[in-house]
Parts: C-alpha cells; structure tokens; sequence
C-alpha cells in the first residue's frame, strides 16, 4: 500500500484529489446513515410497544438525531460526493485545483456544524425535531452547527458552479455535458432554497436563543422553514433523478432518451419546486385559504416533471429492450439486468416512487390533507420518496461509483449480497410503509412516542400495525448494517481491478436535435424563480410580519 | 433545430411504434394515482 | 423542444396536465362553492395575553342553537381546555382553538378535524358530528416531553 506504484495509480479513473475529496464526502455520509439508524431502530421500537428505552434517553432526542441525521446529513454529504464525481468525470476528468480548495472549505464548515449539533443533541439540548419548531428553543450551538452545515453546503455547490463556468469558457457554444447541468441545476435550487432556512436560522433562532432578542414570530419562522423544506425533498429527489437519467441507461445497455428533456425537466424543478412551501402549512392560521390555494396549484405543476421523467425512463428500458431483440407489449422489461445491484437498487426506487408520488399528490391537494397531515400516513410517505426512492438510488450510485473510485471490483458475492440488500430494504419498507399509509388514515399522529392514550378504543384499531412497523424497523436496521458492510468492503477490502473501471455514464441518443441554448441561460431561470417566489410569498409573508404576535422561548422536553 | 428534415420525423414514427409498451406502462402509472387519489377524496367526503 | 416529442409521451403529458386540472378544478369547487376549505383563519391574540384575553379567559362549551355549539379552546402544555366534551348526535361544532405557549395540534381521528395551534393565532374550524362515538382528541404536533399524553375525549351521544 505504501508504495503506491504509477501502474496502480492508473487503475483509478478520478485524479487523486477529486478521489479523496469525494471519498471525504461519501464516508462521513456513512457515519450518518449509521448513527441515524440505530436512532431509527430505537425510536421505532419504542413507539410500537417494543421496547422501552432507559430513562436517560428521550424518544424525542432519538426522533431528532434520526432527523438530522438522515434527512440532513447524510443526504447532503452524499449528495455533494456524487455531484462531484459527475461533474470532475464529465468536465475534463478532475476539479479544477481552485474548486476543490473551495469544496475542502465547505466540507470541514459541514462537518465542524454536524459534530456541534450532534453534541447538542446528544445532551439533550435540541430536542426540537429537524424542522426546528420554535417556539420550542434549542441550545445557540444547535443552530449555529445547522447554520454552518447550510454555509458550508453553499461552499459545495460554488465549487461545482466554478467547475462549470470553466468548462463553459473553454467550450464556448457548446452545450454543456448533462450530468453537469443537472448538477448545476440541484446545486442551484439548493442555494435559492436554503436562503429560507439561513435567514431563519440567522435573523430569528441565533439571536433569540442567544438571548439579544426576547421574541421571535413563530408564523414567519414556521414560513421561512417550508419555503426551504419542499425544495429540500427535491434536492434529495433530483441527484437520484440524474442517476436515473444520465447512469442507468448505460448500465441497462442504452442510450440516454434526449438530452434536451430531462434538462426541462431540471428547469422545471427550479421554477415550481420553491413557491409552494405553504403546502406544508395548509392546516394553520395566519395564511388565507386564497394563497394557500394558489401554492397547492403551483405545487401540481411540479408533478409534471415527474411525468417526464416517467415517460423517459419507461422509453429508455424499452428501446434498449428493443434494441436487444425484445418483442411484445412489455417483453422489455424481461431484458433488463435485474441481477445487476447497481441496477436492481434503482430499479426498486423507482417502482417505489410510483406509490410515493401518488401520496405525494394527494398530500398537496388542499382539503384532502385534512385527512393525513401529521399523520403516520405522512411518515409512511416520506419513507417510500426519500428513504427507499432515494436511498436505494444512493446504493445503486455506491455500486456504480465505488469501483472507479476505489480501484476495486464488484465480485459475483458483493453484486448478490446488493442485491439481498435491496430486497431486504424493500421489504423493510413495506412493512413499515403500507403499514404507517393505512394507521395514519386511521387517526395515528406523527411525531409520537408510545402512547395508548389512556387506553382510549381508538387506539386498539392501530395495534396490528404498529407491530407490522416496529418489524419494518428491525429490516431496515439490518438493511442499513448490510450495506454498509457493503460499501465498506468495496472500499478496503474487495479484490483490485485488473483494468481501469468506468464509471457509468451514458451516450445521448443522437436525434439530430441540440439542447436550446436557453436551457444554459441561468440567469433567465433564477429570475423567473425569484419572481414566482415573490408572487408567491410576498403578500402572505408581509401579512404575517405586520399581525403574527411574538412568541417568547419554551424548553418543554 | 428548425431543419427537422423528413427523415427525422420518419425516424420519430418508427419511435412512437417502438414505446407503445412505454405508453401502455405510464398510462397504468397515471390510472394508479387516479384512483389512488379519488379513494383519498370519497374518504374525505364521507367524514365530512 | 415540445415538438421532438414522440406522439405518445405528447399524449401522456396532455393526460397527466388534463387530471391534475380536473383535480384542482375539483379541490378549487369543493373551497369556492361548498365552503369546504382547511382549518386557519387570520384572528391573532398575544400568547402571553391568552389567560386574560376573551374568550380564552373562560374556556368551554357555549350552546349557540338546538344542535349547534362553540367550542372555546386552550391548547397549552401538556392538556386541552376544555379537556372533555359531550355533545348530542348531528351537532355542528365551531371550533375556536389558541395556545400561550408552543405549537401544538387539535386532531380528531376519523373525521376532517385536523387543526395546527399556532401561539399568537386563533385557529378556527367547523365540523357536524353525525355519528355516536367515543372520539379522540389528540395534539398531533410535538410540543415537548409529555406530547403523546396530550389529549381530550369528546362523546358524541
């Protein structure tokens, strides 16, 4: 190992430093979905009846570090990582030296933000859930880490805007690769995104929880909160999105369906991704039914992308099938390589997101969230979109990115084992899923430690299905534990590739048509963005600054 | 973009034969959160 | 770029728009002209005031006609205000519910009673109970330590 010589360094396809930094990103990631996980485990056996924890660890605190963890950390880190290796392989093969500097920066500000909010957690000074919920008031520190994690993610996302416009410069006229689009896109509703949170977290919960100032205004810090929480599932759902449309055709042996669409698609994501935060906010006070309204239209607008990407996906499976010899209506499917991991991963993911969009739709449609929000049915949901769609996207990407990162093989015995994996998260998540859709319709809130409710007979019709769910947990901790037994023997100990490893990126399929220079014009879509946003938000937000009363900090856990 | 020449567009017809499973498979996609969502609607109507 | 679609994905995205219209088309009816839209309202009362303020001063159950009854609520940690109501069969409800101190939720299962209590606001809703039952009141945001205690009974007799 110590003498790494020239003919092993060529068996790896990034350049050392992008290597490293990526491999940076990816692991701390790992320590997320770890640490997230056995808080999951603990928090699900505890609200099903399971288990009862020790008195000095709080279902609440467990909820939260599960949260943080899962939704915020380890989805970031390994979103970036991934975002990076795209952009380095398809912009001339490495980061440019002053980006990676940039990106080195924002990972340690990441990392510095987790470990402080970590420690506040840990003692038991934040337990106010991920989404914050002031007035309940965490200890400063708490915020200040969640503030660095946001500062240093925006780093990230200037080192991959950096890489491009270098590109952009040398390649003028060109447009430019799709997996770096795609990264600029996520990295762009990302920043326009975050802003929410920042001023949020800087103006209000800081100063507040510092002591400078007495109140803050709950509505608004609530507002500020969703405006940045809805683009938030998108900036999950858009790096499984490029997978999905730049690595999977090459892996199914096909070629990526149009090069211009899924950047619509992109677009498309940026505009109607932001002005709909309210959606999450339809049951309170304080916002009149009309602008509610107006959000919950602009949200179904955003289901169109999903639409495409739909149809795109389905077409690509079906001309490689075709191309392969496939007859008949759905002979296509029969083609495909379900038992490649890296396939079978995102496969599930995907035919996961069919359900997962359908409750989607329903939770935005006005009324009809009166019967699930902040029910387990809620949960259930964003345990098919973010932790299998998206999750098993993430696997899938280990497996593809590993080896050209590693310089080691996937043997015959990893594949199968990504395989049983994908089969035991799916399984996992159904028992927990389904179980936490139907208790939900039933009455069964969210957010909830064990309770029977003084042994009130609307409790008894939940029963069964709380057992189903704390079994769903016990399979996902196992799925969790397999995987990263997985990466981690990818990374250290799988045998080492004989030649260089490709990292699958797929060929357009050449019709003739270039994407329209317009889709490369940031300036005209963050524009359009903002103005959305401001029609959106502005009247609501100015009402809730002039009449919401102020609320002074509580610690009630 | 705008010299789509006629054998482009006879290239597209031979396309649109090749996703008639595609078709077929997101029509069933869409009819699921159709009914999906209408379930969701009586239920809301019958509690109110 | 529109007109490199293939036929069917033209046809597939002219559906998916035309359903998510009707959808909202539908929603938009049910809002405009049956009066059926979620809970809020845009009254606003000091948190620290509540205590002091009327109607929260006094809490409970006003008969407004034969079979009509507002409900003046104190959601506050970690209990309701009122924290048991009877009420006959077919009875309409105005709910009208705040909290002093942190956000909490008045949620009752099996019927559309589903209502963020926001500190500062006054959240307003109203509902017709047309069926005999033991009900659940639950907060159904958290609030802190004793969350999953926080809870009322409503009887519909």
């Amino acid at each position: 190992m110590q003498k790494e010589t020239k003919r092993d360094k060529a068996k790896f396809l990034f350049d050392p430093g992008d290597r490293k930094l990526i491999l940076a990103h990816i692991g701390f990631s790992f320590f997320a979905i770890f640490a997230g996980a056995i808080a999951g485990l603990l928090q699900g056996l505890q609200r099903t009846g399971f288990i009862e924890l020790p008195a000095s660890i709080g279902y609440y605190q467990l909820l939260t570090v599960h949260g943080v963890m899962m939704a915020l950390i380890f989805t970031t880190f390994f979103i970036i990582g991934y975002l990076y290796s795209g952009v380095a392989r398809t912009l001339g093969g490495s980061l440019p030296s002053g980006a990676r500097t940039t990106a080195w920066t924002g990972y340690y500000l990441m990392v510095a933000g987790t470990v402080l909010a970590t420690i506040e957690i840990l003692t038991n000074d934040a337990s106010v859930l991920y989404t914050f919920y002031a007035p309940l008031q965490a200890d400063p520190l708490f915020y200040i880490g969640m503030a660095l994690v946001v500062v240093g993610s925006w780093l990230s996302g200037f080192a991959i805007f950096a890489a491009y416009a270098k590109w952009r410069r040398a390649n003028k006229g060109q447009p430019s690769p799709l997996f770096a689009y795609m990264a600029v896109a996520t990295m762009v509703l990302w920043q326009i995104c975050t802003i929410g949170v920042a001023i949020e977290v800087v103006f209000q919960l800081i100063p507040w929880s510092l002591g400078w100032i007495d109140k803050i205004n709950v509505e608004l810090s609530r507002t500020l909160f969703w405006y940045f929480g809805h683009p938030l599932v998108y900036f999950w759902l858009l790096p499984a999105y490029i997978f999905w449309y730049v690595n999977v055709p090459k892996i199914v042996g096909g070629k990526i369906f149009s090069d211009s669409l899924p950047r619509l698609t992109f677009v498309l994501f940026i505009l109607y991704s932001i002005p709909v935060g309210f959606h999450h906010q339809l049951m309170e006070p304080g916002i009149s039914s009309f602008w509610k309204f107006l959000q919950v239209v602009l949200t179904m607008i955003v289901v169109i992308p999903s639409l495409m990407t739909a149809f795109s996906m389905m077409a690509t499976f079906e001309l490689a099938g075709r191309e392969k010899g496939a007859t008949g209506l759905f002979g296509f499917f029969r083609k495909l390589p379900f038992r490649d991991a890296r396939f079978f991963a995102a496969f599930a993911g995907m035919v996961i997101f069919i359900p997962a969009g359908a409750g989607g739709v329903i939770n935005a449609s006005y009324q009809l969230d009166q019967v699930v929000h902040n029910t387990l049915w809620i949960t259930g949901h964003f345990h098919l979109t973010v932790a299998s769609t998206v999750a098993l996207t993430f696997f899938a990407i280990t497996y593809s990115l590993f080896p050209a990162l590693t310089g080691r093989r996937i043997t015959p015995f990893i594949n199968k084992l990504g395989i049983w994996h994908t089969i035991i998260w799916v399984l996992g998540m159904a028992f927990m899923s389904i179980p936490m859709h139907i208790v939900g319709l039933f009455g069964e809130p969210r957010r909830t430690a064990y309770t029977t409710y003084m042994d009130h007979p609307v409790v008894q019709t939940w029963e069964p299905y709380r057992k189903l769910i704390g079994i769903g947990s016990g399979l996902l901790f196992i799925g969790v534990l397999l995987f990263l037994f997985i990466a981690l023997y990818m990374w250290f100990a799988a045998p080492r590739t004989e030649q260089l490893d490709e990292f699958p990126i797929g060929e357009v399929h050449d019709t003739g048509h270039r994407p329209p220079p317009i889709l490369e014009r940031w300036g005209v879509w963050i524009a359009l963005t903002l103005i959305l946003t401001l029609i959106a938000y502005t009247v609501p937000v100015m009402h809730i600054i002039n009449h919401a009363p102020e609320s002074a900090g509580v610690r009630s856990w | 973009m705008a010299d789509r020449t006629r054998e482009a567009a006879r290239k597209d017809v031979g396309e649109n034969e090749k996703l008639k499973g595609t078709f077929v498979s997101v029509l069933l996609i869409g009819g699921f959160i159709l009914l999906t969502w209408l379930a969701v609607l009586l239920l809301y109507l019958a509690r109110q | 770029m529109i007109d490199h679609l293939p036929r069917y994905e033209r046809i597939w995205l002219l559906l998916g728009i035309g359903s998510i219209i009707v959808f909202l088309v539908v929603l938009g009816t049910l809002g405009i002209f049956v009066g059926l839209n979620p809970p809020g309202h845009m009254r606003t009362i000091a948190p620290e005031e509540v205590a002091a303020t009327a109607p929260f001063d006094e809490p409970g159950v006003t008969q407004l006609g034969p079979n009509e009854f507002r409900v003046t609520m104190v959601a506050r940690l970690f209990a309701f205000d009122p924290g048991e109501i009877t009420i006959p069969r077919g009875s309409t409800v105005h709910f009208e519910v705040t909290s002093p101190d942190v956000v909490h939720g008045l949620f009752i299962p099996n019927t559309n009673v589903n209502i963020m209590v926001v500190p500062g606001h006054i959240s307003e809703y109203t509902y017709t109970f047309e069926d005999e039952g033991n009900y659940a009141m639950l907060c159904h945001e958290y609030c802190g330590v004793g969350h999953h205690v926080m809870m009322g009974k409503l009887v519909v007799q």
